[in-house]
């Protein structure tokens, strides 16, 4: 059945000179169309509402209850309130710790989606201006699935820029539906509060393809290629003598004029453009003269070293003192999203030359430019006028202004007890006094750069300015590559690896996501990658979890994207791209349901959630998990059945998704030859795990990988590597090796003997492998 | 729950109104001999913590000798068994906690726990679970004997600075060994 749907057309004419006529910036809107779409037939859930899908949900839920950690014991939602919900007290509103834990979470997920929802929505009008509706979405060669999310949840496949118009509208509009059921007195379970999370999650991960496919199109960055070129990442690769523009946060539009100008103009190595955290990322799809200086945790470290002589902000993950900041450093700001206009004055319609004259002799100490085709000019502009005039800033203090500030130090403890991940700071700063710096300088690595010590240090100590400067030497050599992100994973890698990834013989897809909130530093992020590529999983990383992996070398000195290649396949490594580039990942999982398996796949949700839960193995890790957008990526991942392991700080995200592998009744599913229930093991155990250290984490995602479908070849690989890193890190065999053996079969041959002997011992029984789903309706035929 | 003796070890940690009492080592001996099914868990930072005579690992395997269940969390375990001493079990800390909520389970299937000693864990993260078993499971008390206070838990010691926890940790075994 072809679909009829309503849609609207909008013609704009931006500027129409006829004989004496001019018209200017008009926007015709023509009714309602008609519009036949014959690519799919399409499916049941359309654009869902908030409740929709919510029968999915509960099974989830059902299989995973919430554990919740409450972060606080109190809700001040509203003017009742402060209301105590300590132990299942209720709130006046009649709310407990349960749901209002649930509630929060809401929120943090619908948070999340409304920054992706707005990026994607500030790109779209940026580059519908610059570029017109017309601009074709075009997400490469081999790509005949451009948009698996978009075409999943709302049944649209978009052709052009205009397309997304309508995708937009359905965010937005679902996600004041969300904010609104957080408001008080309208949701109270705290299971459907849940499953509005998984809403919001979704709707984030729509935000998120829509963002990437339109700035891919239009900006022309890599679609799929596996051999990106490698970029510089590091502090130590920048060329302190050369004026330098340091863009941070993740919107990249306004950035890439900086580059536009410099090729305009032939000085692109006249200057250094750097960027942080995705904004550098999205910089470096667009240019390989582009360097990172790291993920997000090294911000303000970077911006106490003096050497940025502009800094370009855009929107979200920028620290929000920054001004601050910079004006300690006498480096102007140039805020370029109405997200953050950081009080700095609107210059838009300025002429360039005022607003470089305001920034250059200090008139501001920043500016808010909306209009991001004057940003390149102004800040290059600056940059070099500037970059001569603050060249004495471009230096943390000296060794003896640092040891006279660590001299203040009175031992008092309360810089450790602010710092979020208990780092013995305190003892590192003390023990400066001495001139011994070492404490310091491994500190340095670990630290996330949240500056909380130094809000809390009575003599008023700059910290972290203490710890750049005595790792001073070993920033020189942080010199290392990362290959530019490839965005979208094409069809013919999904095609090659579909067959071997659904029967198990790759043993799975590690997706490293997120923010730099490492319990230990990020090398143990490249360290986790590591292992899992040596044992050939596929695994993908983004945003500062990619930018983090780049910071290690193996004994080789070779980064990991040097060491590996950079497809999805099995022993690749793919930098994806930046947070917005989470969608290809979470795409990737879809379209192996639709293209490998051939599931249908347009307004076709819960199906192809059935099967990826069923059939992929795919594990996300949020190792350094902190924003509320890390929350709402993963989330709508976990919709999709696709399991989370968080490191240790995201307990402080309050809840996790927990399985019981004892109780058997939750790991049924039916086989849909026959519609028998089926005893599946814990395949997969959890849907969101919060482990304690590296080896945890590891190992939990070998495990989260095991599927109930795979196959007796597959189950054995998956178990070898379960098994043999469970031994390896834990010094034995795990304990629920029997619960994951369907038959002899699936006994990996190298531990025959040891596993048939455990097995033996738990009074193991075999069973079948069905073809599995939770959905009845997927049954062929009922017994 | 009673008092508010002391403050939580990070800045920022308070929960709310119901925050634990704090504890000295007698009364925790005290609280341990009369509990009847309690469970010391021990985390990964038990190698790397220094009490007077070694690593934590070597205290717990100590402590553990005199009959009291451990768990060792996951990353544990292996070095427990370097050291020839078998944990009653082995469990990642969030399996261990989501079961904790459970009144009817226990690790030996022999009726619910009624106290949960914890060693060895990171801040961040013990904060979180001992707030996961103070509002969910209320039948059992928590404890927390790392020397820095725990508000989420019904009883925890102080802050303390490195040498007077190593003093009373060692203070706390020997009085378990007395009785
Ligand atoms: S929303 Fe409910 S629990 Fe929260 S403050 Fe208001 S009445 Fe109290
Ligand atoms: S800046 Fe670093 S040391 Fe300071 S509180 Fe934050 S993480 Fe801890
Ligand atoms: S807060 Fe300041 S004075 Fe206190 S220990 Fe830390 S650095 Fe020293």
């Amino acid at each position: 059945m072809p679909l009829l749907r309503d849609k609207t057309t909008r013609v704009s004419i931006k500027k129409l000179e006829a004989g004496s006529a001019i018209i200017e910036g008009l926007e015709v809107v023509i009714g309602k169309i008609i519009e036949e779409e014959p690519w799919e037939p399409i499916g049941p859930t359309p654009m869902p509402s908030i409740a929709t899908l919510r029968s999915w949900d509960f099974r989830l839920l059902q299989r995973y209850p919430p554990t919740y950690s409450p972060l606080c014991d109190m809700c001040c939602m509203c003017a009742i309130g402060k209301c105590d919900l300590t132990k299942m007290k209720k709130g006046g509103c009649g709310i407990d710790i349960r749901a209002h834990q649930a509630r929060e979470i809401l929120l943090r997920t619908t948070i999340g989606a409304a920054a992706h929802g707005k990026h994607a929505r500030h790109l779209f009008e940026h580059i519908s201006a610059k570029f017109g509706d017309d601009l074709s979405i075009d997400a490469g060669i081999e790509v005949e699935v451009e948009a698996p999310i978009t075409r999943l949840v709302t049944g649209i496949k978009p052709k052009t820029l205009a397309d997304f118009r309508e995708v937009l509208e359905y965010i937005e509009n679902q996600i004041a539906s969300l904010l609104s059921a957080t408001a008080m007195g309208q949701e109270g379970s705290y299971l459907d509060f849940e499953s509005k999370a998984f809403h919001a999650g979704m709707i984030d991960n729509l935000a998120l393809e829509v963002a990437d496919l339109i700035q891919m199109s239009a900006y022309n960055f890599p679609r799929g290629e596996p051999d990106t070129p490698l970029i510089d990442i590091g502090a130590g690769t920048v060329n302190i003598s050369k004026p330098l523009i340091l863009s941070i946060g993740h919107n990249v539009s306004a950035s890439i004029e900086i580059i536009d100008y410099l090729q305009r103009n032939d000085s692109m190595g006249s200057l250094e453009v750097t960027g942080l955290c995705c904004t550098a990322q999205d910089l470096a799809r667009y240019s390989d003269q582009a360097k990172i200086i790291g993920p997000i945790s090294r911000q303000l470290k970077f911006i106490r070293s003096g050497i940025a002589d502009v800094i370009v902000t855009d929107e979200q993950c920028i620290h929000t003192n920054i001004l601050q900041e910079a004006q300690e450093i006498k480096t102007p700001i140039i805020a370029t999203s109405d997200q953050m206009c950081l009080g700095l004055p609107d210059m838009t319609e300025e002429p360039v030359e005022n607003i470089v004259n305001a920034l250059v002799t200090g008139q501001h100490p920043g500016v808010l430019i909306l209009d991001h085709s004057k940003v390149g000019e102004v800040a290059v502009q600056t940059a070099r006028m500037i970059a001569p005039i603050r060249k004495k800033y471009k230096a943390v203090p000296d060794a003896k202004t640092l040891i006279e500030f660590a001299e203040k130090c009175t031992d008092c403890e309360r810089c450790r007890r602010n710092c979020p991940i208990d780092l013995p700071i305190d003892k590192a700063v003390y023990e400066a006094r001495t001139g011994n710096l070492k404490k310091l300088v491994d500190i340095y690595d670990l630290c996330i750069g949240c500056g909380r010590c130094e809000s809390e240090c009575t003599p008023n100590i700059p910290i972290i300015s203490l710890m750049e400067k005595a790792a001073e030497q070993k920033i020189k050599f942080e010199k290392y590559k990362i290959r530019a992100g490839r965005g979208i994973i094409k069809d013919t890698e999904i095609r090659k690896v579909g067959r071997p990834l659904v029967l198990g013989r790759i043993p799975g897809i590690i997706a490293f996501a997120g923010c730099p909130s490492y319990p230990r530093g990020g090398i143990e992020v490249a360290e986790m990658a590591e292992e899992y590529l040596k044992r050939k999983y596929i695994v993908v990383t983004t945003g500062c979890s990619a930018m983090s992996i780049a910071q290690y070398k193996n004994e080789e000195g070779k980064t990991l994207y040097e060491a590996y290649p950079g497809d999805f396949d099995a022993g690749c490594l793919a930098n994806v791209g930046s947070c917005v580039s989470n969608a290809h990942v979470i795409g990737a999982a879809i379209k192996i349901a639709n293209i490998f398996a051939r599931r249908p796949l347009r307004a076709n949700y819960e199906e192809i959630a059935d099967y990826i839960l069923n059939r992929i193995g795919a594990v996300v890790m949020l190792w350094g998990a902190t924003s509320q957008k890390s929350l709402s990526i993963a989330t709508g991942a976990n919709r999709l059945g696709i399991p989370v392991v968080i490191g240790p700080q995201g307990a402080r995200y309050r809840r996790m998704l927990l399985g019981r592998k004892e109780k058997r009744d939750k790991y049924m599913v039916y086989d849909a030859r026959t519609g028998e229930q089926v005893f599946i093991g814990p395949a997969p155990e959890h849907l969101v795990y919060i482990a304690e250290s590296k080896t945890e984490a590891l190992v939990m995602g070998t495990k989260l990988c095991i599927k109930p479908n795979d196959t007796t070849m597959g189950r054995q690989i998956k178990l070898t590597h379960y098994i043999d890193i469970h031994k390896r890190y834990f010094g034995t065999i795990p304990d629920d090796v029997h619960l994951l053996v369907r038959s002899e079969a699936d006994v990996p041959f190298t531990m025959k003997e040891e596993i048939l002997s455990f097995l033996k011992e738990k009074k193991w029984q075999p069973n079948i492998i069905p073809d599995p789903t939770i959905l009845k309706r997927m049954i062929r035929s009922r017994k | 729950m009673i008092t508010i003796a002391a403050s939580p070890w990070q800045i920022g940690g308070t929960p709310g109104p119901t925050e634990a009492a704090t504890l000295k080592p007698e009364t925790a001996a005290k609280l341990i001999q009369i509990a009847k099914r309690p469970i010391l868990v021990a985390g990964s930072l038990t190698l790397e913590t220094k009490v007077s005579n070694g690593p934590l690992i070597d205290f717990i395997i100590e402590w553990g000798k005199l009959g009291i269940p451990v768990v060792a969390t996951k990353p544990t375990l292996k070095e427990f068994l370097k050291r020839g001493f078998k944990p009653s079990a082995s469990m990642g800390l969030s399996d261990l906690i989501n079961r904790l909520t459970d009144p009817t389970w226990s690790l030996d299937g022999n009726g619910a726990h009624d106290l949960i000693i914890f060693l060895g864990i990171r801040y961040p993260i013990l904060s979180q679970m001992l707030s996961t078993l103070k509002h969910f499971a209320q039948n059992l008390r928590t404890m927390s004997l790392n020397g820095f206070f725990q508000p989420n838990a019904d009883w925890s010691f102080p802050n303390m600075k490195e040498e007077e926890w190593k003093e009373k940790m060692a203070f706390l075994l020997k009085t378990l060994k007395e009785k």
